[in-house]
Parts: structure tokens; C-alpha cells; sequence
């Protein structure tokens, strides 16, 4: 057999192969490099290996400020379990330590470092790919108003395979510093040949305040969701709801949360997805909640999954399984599985700042690989 | 159809070297393009193949004796594939790859490109060009170029042994 070897037959055994062996044989010869790099190939590969599930794993250990990332291969039956683990290299320097996920989408990374403070000429934002060890950052924001500021990011793309960050930037009242100001002002970042940011000028209908920090954003189907409360007014308590940014139509939305967490004295310490279904974990003072969507956009489809049933102090959740197995911290004792129907916890063996673990889905590509387009 | 009647129905095979095989058509139906054959009617005398060899076409049947025989278990199935697939080398993998494509068998297609796949995954650059018959067409300095840019994933590679 030799050159007779059909162009689709080939990529039909190539894009069964992981990234780093293909890299390697864009070595082989120009027509191998063009296959493996080009965009119809790349999606394919995609494709057929988003079934496996492998999860994007950072913390900080306890006396050191720097991120770790691993990579952690989930076992395939929905329930918890880690078949394997591995570090991930960082190639670059990040200006500032704690960085965040901003999202994981299609095999990229996009992380920021201005969870605390931005120093507008040092890049705060890269979008990485771990898998081609490839990364770009991103050129300054535009939206930088004097006045202190809470800026709220998003990572996604679907269909159009244009990747996109949407940065919403609320400016605090000057009258009264725990209230921002609505509409934030909107801008949104391509991954296309032209990778700039520009202003979102209409359509910016935003009268919800959203979280920045991590556990409170979900991403699913091409849409961004963050956990977020409707302002007070004179009439109405501060309540919580979703806020809910497309990125495909590049528009923003809400979804209305369960009647019981929509209530004046309720607390939302989550918001996740399982399934392809939103999950939003919710405090009633009492317990904690676990709910789901299970009709997207359909506000009665919101069903309580169980009640953690737990004595100890949740800090903060972290992931789900599909089997509705949380992973979360609890104060003096770390991160724990939860099992709903057991009501056991058990030690995952993953160690760290309490604070700084954060999860969320990866899956391995050629995206943004080098020498593509 | 065989299972219908209760005669089990043969059907003949002839591979483009000339030899010529009995399968049952229960068994040869995993193969769409002989099932389009048989469907329209020009399954009665010797059903030539014009794109696979003999030895090829042998070990095909007998993938399609094996997996029929077993009842609709994937679990089962899959560790047939597995074990089918275990003791072949590329280029038998490799015609077979094509036969399958040729055949239209989905199944046998998916098992025996993602061994091909599983194959490949450590070798060298040069392994493949050899076993692909690929011509390199990098100037020295290109070829070079390329391969310090992607320097970490030449790391772990085995060593060629031509097998």
C-alpha cells in the first residue's frame, strides 16, 4: 500500500489519534501537514474525541501562589472517579499570580489574572491551548474607565467556530460603592483574522449585576451563564437570577432560577452544568439545594435533585459528576465527594488551597494549532 | 432471506486474484455493498471483488463467520474485534482498512482504523512515511524547521523496528 491510500481513509485513521502524535507527523511530509492543520480536519478530530471526557483540574497548593493545572481522566460510567492524573506545563509567564479560568471550550483556555487588581498596560487575558502547547494573548481591553470597576468575563463559540470573550464592565456608583451601575458597558474579542476587541453597542439590555468569581458561570451549547442579582430598588429586595450572554448571536438574556432561590433571603453558591443541563446550587438557611434545569429555558422545569445532607460548613462547590456526585470544600478539611444517595463524603486525594480549586470539562484539540491558517 | 426460509442461502466471493470463497449471506450482508448486490437480485452466480486479494478477503470472512455468530451483545462483540485484530501487523491492518472501506463495513472500518491508530501513536516520523509510502517532500531545512518548532512531541517516540 502507498500513495493508492485514499485522502478520507487516512483521516479516518488520523483523527482517531491524539494531538501530540499528530503534531509530530505534520513532520512526515507538506500534504500530511496540511491535512492534520486544516480547520475541516481539526473539527473532525474535535469531533470524535469530545466523548472523552477529561476534566481541567487547577489549584494552588497551600503555601504557594502559583497555579497548577492537571489534567484528570474521569471513568466513563457518569460517576466519580479518576482513572488517571497528569500536570500540565504552563509555557508562559503570567504577569500576576492567581490567575482564573475565564472557560474551557473545544480544547482552549482562556485565563485572566485581574481577579484583584488590573494594571491596564500588562496583558491580563490569554486564550491557551495545553494540548498543542500553543497560546495567544489577547491585546488590552478597550473599556478601562477610571472610575473602580467590576469587570465580569466570558469564553465560548459554537457553531461558527469563532471563539469570542465577552467582557462586561460595570462601573460602581460613585453615591454608593456596593451598587454598580447598569448597563455595564460591553466588549467582545474574536479569535478570527482580526483578533481585536470591539464595542457591543446595541443590544446591551443588562439589568442584572453577575458574579465574577469562578463557580458562578457555566457555560453550555454556545451560551455563557452567570449567577447575578437583579439591583435593589425602593420596591423590590435584591434577588438572584442567571444572566445568559449567546455567543454565536452575540446577545444577552436571563434565565429566570428556581421560585425558591428567586426569594429575597436565599444564597446561590453555584451555578454548574450536568448533562447539558444548568445545575444552580442555592442556600434556604437552612440546607443546601441542588437543582436542575431540565428544560432549558423552561423555568417549571426546575427540579430540586436532593438536599446535602451534611453537618460540616460547605465553603464552595466545585464540580458535579453526572451522577450527581458533588465535589466540594468543606471548612478545616479540604475538598470531599459528596454522594447524594449515601450522604458519605470521601477524599479524593486532591490537595490544595481550599480556595483555589476549580474544575471544569476539557477535551483535547488542534485548535490554534501552529501553522493552521 | 436465509432466516426466513430456513435454507441457509451461500453465497460465492471471488477475490481479484481469483480465488473463490463460500460465506453464508447472513454472514456476507455486513457488508453493504454485497448486500446492495444481493438486494438487487445480482447475487446469483459468483460475486466478484474486484478490490481485494485473496488473502485479504480470507481473513475478512472470517471477521464476518465471527462476529455474526454472536448474538447483539456490543460488550462481546468489541473483545471480538479486540482479539481479531490483536495478532495483525500494519500492512495486513492496512489492506484491510481498505477492503473494509470497499466493502462498506462500518464496523470492521472503525475497529481496524482506530488500531491502525493505536499502532501508530509512538512511531517515528520516518516509520510512517515508510510504511505509507509517503514521499518526503521537506527540504532538509524545512523538515528541520518543523521539527524544532514541534520539538516536545518528538519525546517518547520508539524507536523504528520496522514492525
Amino acid at each position: 500500500m502507498s500513495d493508492y491510500f485514499p485522502a478520507d481513509l487516512l483521516s479516518e485513521i488520523l483523527v482517531k489519534l491524539p494531538v501530540k502524535t499528530l503534531i509530530r507527523f505534520t513532520a512526515v511530509s507538506k500534504s500530511w501537514r496540511s491535512i492534520i492543520t486544516s480547520a475541516a480536519f481539526i473539527a473532525s478530530h474535535l469531533s470524535n474525541n469530545s466523548e472523552n471526557q477529561t476534566l481541567l483540574l487547577t489549584r494552588h497548593g497551600k503555601h504557594c501562589k502559583l497555579d497548577q493545572f492537571s489534567l484528570l481522566k474521569a471513568s466513563e460510567n457518569g460517576n466519580f472517579g479518576i482513572n488517571s492524573s497528569s500536570e500540565i506545563e504552563i509555557p508562559f509567564e503570567f504577569p500576576i499570580d492567581y490567575s482564573r479560568i475565564v472557560g474551557s471550550c473545544d480544547g482552549l483556555v482562556c485565563l485572566s489574572n485581574d481577579m484583584f487588581f488590573r494594571n491596564p498596560s500588562i496583558p491580563s487575558i490569554i486564550i491557551w491551548n495545553p494540548s498543542v502547547r500553543n497560546h495567544i494573548v489577547l491585546p488590552n481591553p478597550t473599556i478601562n474607565p477610571i472610575e473602580s470597576h467590576n469587570v465580569v468575563l466570558g469564553f465560548g463559540g459554537l457553531s461558527s467556530n469563532v471563539y469570542k470573550v465577552v467582557r462586561l464592565v460595570y462601573v460602581r456608583k460613585i453615591d454608593d460603592v456596593g451598587c454598580l451601575s447598569v448597563p455595564p458597558q460591553v466588549e467582545i474579542f474574536s479569535l478570527d483574522a482580526r483578533r481585536s476587541w470591539r464595542r457591543l453597542i446595541g443590544g446591551v439590555d443588562v439589568t442584572l449585576w453577575a458574579l465574577k468569581s469562578m463557580h458562578c458561570r457555566a457555560y453550555v451549547n454556545g451560551v455563557v451563564h452567570w449567577l447575578a442579582y437583579k439591583p435593589f430598588d425602593e420596591n423590590q429586595p435584591r434577588r438572584c437570577s442567571i444572566l445568559a450572554f449567546d455567543f454565536d448571536n452575540e446577545v444577552f438574556g436571563e434565565v429566570m432560577p428556581p421560585d425558591e432561590l428567586a426569594k429575597e433571603a436565599s444564597v446561590s453558591l453555584g451555578i454548574f452544568v450536568i448533562e447539558d443541563s444548568l445545575v444552580i446550587v442555592g442556600s434556604n438557611m437552612v440546607s443546601w439545594n441542588v437543582w436542575m434545569m431540565k428544560e432549558y429555558c423552561v423555568r417549571e422545569s426546575w427540579t430540586k435533585l436532593y438536599t446535602i445532607d451534611l453537618l460540616e460548613e460547605i465553603t464552595n462547590f466545585v464540580w458535579f459528576w453526572n451522577s450527581g456526585e458533588a465535589l466540594l470544600t468543606i471548612r478545616d478539611l479540604g475538598l470531599v465527594v459528596y454522594n447524594p444517595e449515601t450522604k458519605e463524603t470521601k477524599d479524593p486525594g486532591i490537595y490544595g488551597d481550599p480556595y483555589s480549586f476549580f474544575v471544569d470539562n476539557y477535551v483535547e484539540s488542534l485548535v490554534l494549532v501552529r501553522g493552521h491558517g | 432471506m436465509a432466516a426466513e426460509t430456513g435454507t441457509p442461502t451461500t453465497l460465492t466471493l471471488k477475490s481479484n486474484d481469483d480465488e473463490l470463497f463460500s460465506v453464508a449471506e447472513s454472514a456476507a450482508i455486513l457488508s453493504v455493498t454485497i448486500r446492495n448486490m444481493v438486494e438487487d437480485g445480482c447475487a446469483g452466480g459468483v460475486i466478484p471483488l474486484d478490490n481485494v486479494d485473496g488473502k485479504t478477503l480470507a481473513s475478512v470472512i472470517t471477521y464476518m463467520n465471527g462476529i455474526s455468530a454472536i448474538p447483539a451483545d456490543e460488550e462481546k462483540k468489541k473483545s471480538y474485534r479486540d482479539k481479531f485484530l490483536s495478532d495483525k501487523d500494519f500492512e495486513t491492518l492496512a489492506d484491510m482498512v481498505l477492503a473494509a472501506n470497499y466493502l462498506n463495513m462500518s464496523c470492521l472500518m472503525d475497529a481496524v482504523s482506530a488500531k491502525i491508530a493505536q499502532v501508530m501513536e509512538k512511531k517515528s516520523v520516518g516509520w510512517v512515511r515508510r510504511k505509507f509510502g509517503i514521499e518526503n517532500d521537506y527540504t532538509p531545512e524545512e523538515e528541520a524547521a518543523v521539527k524544532e518548532e514541534h520539538k516536545w512531541t518528538f519525546e517518547g517516540v520508539e524507536t523504528d523496528d520496522d514492525n
